[in-house]
């Protein structure tokens, strides 16, 4: 290293002379006026110190990387500025900021995404705490028909690459099978789209019966083909309830307990309630518009069976008023009961309902 | 043959003798090279003095400068024009 002394005065020329004699290298000298400058090795300094103490008035500056170290010990905030930078930089390196799921279909990268929680490894982890290869295996398992993943620490993201296998195309031959009924039924409607129908409208048809056949008449002659259609028939059915002249009903006794919890969510909390039976009611009072806190008011009703006499007939309408609604509920859209009756039987205290209903339905369907 | 040898031979003189002096190489637009010189006496950037026993050794030119001095040898950087030895 080489420091850069200016010598100022008037009698400059015999310097360089007698700095040399003490076996001193210089450099660059140079004299302008009334000012020496050369640069001169820092081993050597203490050497020209002692020449020059002799009445020069001088100046000793630091050259490159002692005038940079100078600089940087001058600015001692700079200093912890970057330290602090540079460390925190290395503290960075080591985590995961950012999970990266890229290929496949949505569904399959929410799968990855649930399997990456369960295993803890999202934004923030260290990344000594995953192994990738590890990683790879779990994602070939969690998605079979993956062929291609790919995963790796990038930077400070994590990166899953798969290329999911394509589905093979599929080749649709003659399946050679008949369309047969699946129901009881008089048919009502044919959509023969290939095949040929085996059956009219009006035709009454048991389960299992052939309604469009696996062929095609070209001539005289019979050729294999797919079934394709749709077929349409009335169906009867049948529901069996039983009515009865009484009927258990819960009563409120008027004895209450009320449990009251805090929480910061609206969950549902049961208590050791004292009653046998009861009826609860749940209250969220919301007490901050600061913080999410809530109280929860379980308020239990105590509640006893008790039996009580019914008109049967009017009972037995409303049963059969909720069978026809579970039945229209069950029956696929666009369907409707076409027409229903019922047969009564009464048995002692008892009244046994038999609701028949007839509905148009499809029965028997191929694409 | 080396240098010394050559120079020996040319100027017919003993290689001993021909050490013991100053020698002063000149490369035109380039510098000068000094050696076994005895000091300093001057320094500006035209004309820089070497003193070698009582004679003192000048050399001249434009823009010049020291870029390394040793008791005994000197380089001179720049664009030297004349070398002369005044006694």
């Amino acid at each position: 290293m080489k420091d850069k002394i200016t010598v100022y005065g008037l009698n400059l020329n015999r310097i360089p002379d007698a700095i040399t004699r003490r076996c001193v290298k210089m450099y660059k000298v140079c004299k302008k006026d009334r000012k020496l400058s050369f640069y001169a090795d820092s081993a050597n300094i203490n050497k020209i110190k002692q020449y020059l103490d002799n009445g020069y008035e001088y100046e000793i500056r630091p050259t490159g990387i002692k005038l940079l170290l100078e600089k940087i010990f001058k600015r001692i905030g700079l200093l912890i500025g970057f330290s602090l930078t540079f460390i925190g930089l290395i503290i960075i390196n080591s985590f995961v900021l950012k999970v990266e799921i890229t290929g496949g279909d949505s569904f399959s990268r929410q799968k990855i995404e649930k399997m990456l929680d369960d295993k803890n490894i999202c934004a923030f982890v260290k990344k000594s705490d995953v192994d990738c290869n590890e990683l790879k295996k779990l994602v070939y398992t969690e998605l079979d028909m993956s062929t291609k993943v790919d995963v790796r620490i990038v930077g400070n993201t994590l990166k899953i690459r798969f290329d999911e296998e394509q589905a093979l195309p599929e080749i649709i031959g003659f399946s050679n099978k008949d369309i047969i009924s699946t129901a009881d039924a008089v048919i009502t409607r044919i959509v023969c789209i290939n095949g040929t129908p085996q059956v009219k409208v009006g035709q009454a048809v048991k389960k299992g019966d052939v309604l469009i056949a696996a062929y095609t008449l070209i001539g005289d002659e019979q050729v294999a083909c797919n079934a394709a259609g749709e077929v349409y028939g009335t169906v009867y059915n049948y529901e069996r309830i039983v009515a009865t002249g009484t009927v258990i009903e819960s009563r409120k006794t008027g004895k209450t307990e009320t449990f009251r919890h805090i929480s910061f969510k609206k969950t549902d909390i049961e208590d050791k309630c004292s009653f046998e039976k009861y009826e609860k009611k749940v209250n969220f009072i919301y007490i901050s518009d600061i913080l999410p806190i809530y109280i929860i008011e379980n308020v239990y009703c105590e509640t006893v069976d008790k039996s009580v006499e019914v008109d049967a007939e009017l009972q037995s309408k409303l049963l059969v008023k909720d069978v026809l609604d579970k039945i229209k509920i069950k029956m696929s859209e666009g369907n409707e009961i076409e027409r229903y009756w019922t047969i009564q039987k009464k048995v002692d205290n008892y009244i046994i309902i038999d609701v028949y209903y007839q509905i148009e339905q499809m029965i028997a369907e191929a694409t | 043959m080396a240098f010394f040898e050559n120079l020996c031979d040319g100027l017919k003189t003993a290689i001993d003798e021909l050490k013991s002096k100053p020698q002063i190489s000149m490369f035109v637009d380039k510098g000068v090279c000094v050696e076994g010189h005895g000091g300093i006496l001057g320094l500006s950037d035209t004309e820089i003095e070497f003193k070698y026993k009582s004679e003192t050794i000048c050399v001249c030119g434009r823009n010049l400068e020291l870029k390394e001095l040793t008791e005994t040898d000197a380089y001179i950087t720049g664009k030297p024009v004349s070398i002369s030895i005044r006694v």
